[in-house]
């Protein structure tokens, strides 16, 4: 039986083309994930620390920021933006 | 007790995807253009060009032969991973969310241990290509943070005597591991059952680093049927370590070479007992009409000389006595998606939660450490 969460999932991950790897995308839904249920955690928490939520929110807000940009592009590969190495089919 | 917040995870197998200056900031200058280095293919994906061949970022261990178009799984590019991939800043923090302490990253594009190198035209482009990823791997992805990662390195494995000289200078400036193919004889190199490799393994042992075969990376992909879905291959790739311990149980390498320690990473550890089990009964019955060491039980070697790990296996950790205690560590995957991350902490927290404290400790910590020989 697949879930509405798992429908939704695979449409989102569908989106890219490969499905071994920490993406942007993958990353994302594991971490709203993790603070959605961390979240309901606390709400029902008589005591709630804040710590896990806190620090699941820095990594979503890090991993949300593209690292590699136009402004380091050449540092990062090597060579400049503007002469792609296109040479693969 | 179950998993304590003193008990450190210490992941033996990770892995890094190499960012594009890893060769580029290394090869001598007449090598740059047909060593390996980043391009942008027509679809805008990156994949690495070397020697005029194209490969993907994340590597293709397991299907030699083929072109990375057929694969399946087209290659990302370097703005759509997350930058743990292949910063190692960003790695230690998201290790700190996930509750890690330290990991051994196995390479990418390279093969998980250098297959891409030995299947190369130029031996001299390819030798060097190889020293410029352990060089990578010690000085700058380990040594960012040397209490985080446990520096792997790899070797020319088409040319021994370059493969030995290549040992110890890795040995002297830090490296705590070898990655070798789980199996030679896939890729057409010298079987287990010969003594080609034995002056490896006597640096290996003289150095005390550990052999650490990653299941794929013989090529060898598992199952019959060539129409198969890769889901079927993806569930078998632990039977190419089963076939790999059955190879070194009987074939004389480890009496010859007592003080070798051989890692089987990504495997799990549910099948052990089996293979283990069924290995001593073969021994039992058949050595005496077979060339094989007829004083040494099997299960005594692997006892003697093998770790396995596992990221989650239930079955694996309720049989941890039959495979011995201290012959088990603990992997995360990160960042492939057999990866529990953010997550590894409180998964382990389950898995663990009928396994007394001190072989908890044993399983997550002190085993890699002693395998690794780290303090």
């Amino acid at each position: 039986m697949v879930s509405d969460d798992d429908q939704s999932r695979a449409a989102e991950l569908a989106e890219e083309e490969d499905y071994d790897l920490l993406t942007y995308t993958e990353a994302g839904l594991r971490l709203r994930e993790e603070i959605a249920q961390e979240k309901s955690l606390l709400a029902a928490s008589p005591t709630p620390d804040r710590t896990r939520l806190d620090a699941l929110s820095e990594a979503l807000e890090r991993n949300s920021r593209r690292a590699v940009n136009a402004q380091n592009f050449e540092n990062f590969f090597g060579y400049p933006a503007s002469a792609k190495q296109v040479g693969a089919r | 007790m179950p998993l304590q917040d003193h008990h450190k995870i210490i992941s033996v197998d990770d892995h890094l995807i190499e960012h594009p200056r890893v060769f580029l900031d290394r090869l001598p200058e007449k090598y740059r253009a047909d060593g390996p280095q980043i391009i942008e293919d027509d679809k805008g994906h990156h994949v690495w060009r070397y020697e005029g061949r194209f490969y993907p970022q994340i590597g293709l261990n397991a299907v030699a032969g083929k072109d990375y178009t057929d694969y399946g799984m087209e290659p990302v590019r370097y703005e759509d991973m997350i930058p743990g991939c292949y910063d190692p800043a960003a790695r230690a923090k998201d290790m700190d969310l996930d509750g890690v302490q330290a990991a051994c990253c196995y390479p990418s594009f390279p093969g998980f241990a250098g297959r891409t190198f030995l299947q190369a035209d130029n031996p001299a482009l390819a030798q060097l290509c190889v020293q410029a990823w352990n060089d990578f791997s010690i000085d700058e992805w380990s040594a960012s943070a040397p209490d985080r990662f446990i520096p792997l390195a790899m070797l020319p494995v088409w040319n021994v005597i370059a493969a030995v000289q290549e040992i110890h200078r890795v040995a002297a400036k830090g490296a705590k591991g070898i990655t070798f193919p789980e199996n030679p004889a896939p890729l057409g190199l010298p079987s287990f059952h010969t003594d080609h490799w034995d002056p490896i393994l006597s640096a290996l042992e003289e150095t005390g680093l550990p052999m650490c075969l990653h299941f794929g990376s013989s090529s060898l992909v598992p199952g019959f049927a060539e129409d198969a879905p890769f889901a079927v291959a993806i569930s078998l790739y632990a039977t190419n370590l089963m076939w790999t311990t059955s190879d070194l149980l009987f074939s004389g390498l480890l009496q010859r070479h007592p003080k070798l320690k051989v890692v089987l990473a990504e495997g799990g550890i549910g099948w052990i007992p089996y293979i283990v089990e069924r290995c001593d009964y073969t021994w039992t019955r058949h050595r005496w009409y077979q060339d094989i060491d007829r004083d040494t039980p099997p299960s005594e070697l692997f006892r003697k000389h093998f770790y396995g790990c596992f990221i989650d296996d239930n079955h694996g950790l309720a049989n941890r006595h039959e495979i011995g205690i201290d012959r088990i560590t603990f992997e995360v995957d990160y960042p492939h998606s057999d990866s529990n991350w953010p997550n590894t902490r409180k998964r382990a927290a389950e898995v663990f939660a009928d396994v007394p404290d001190d072989e908890v400790e044993m399983i997550l910590e002190t085993n890699a450490k002693n395998l690794f020989n780290l303090r």
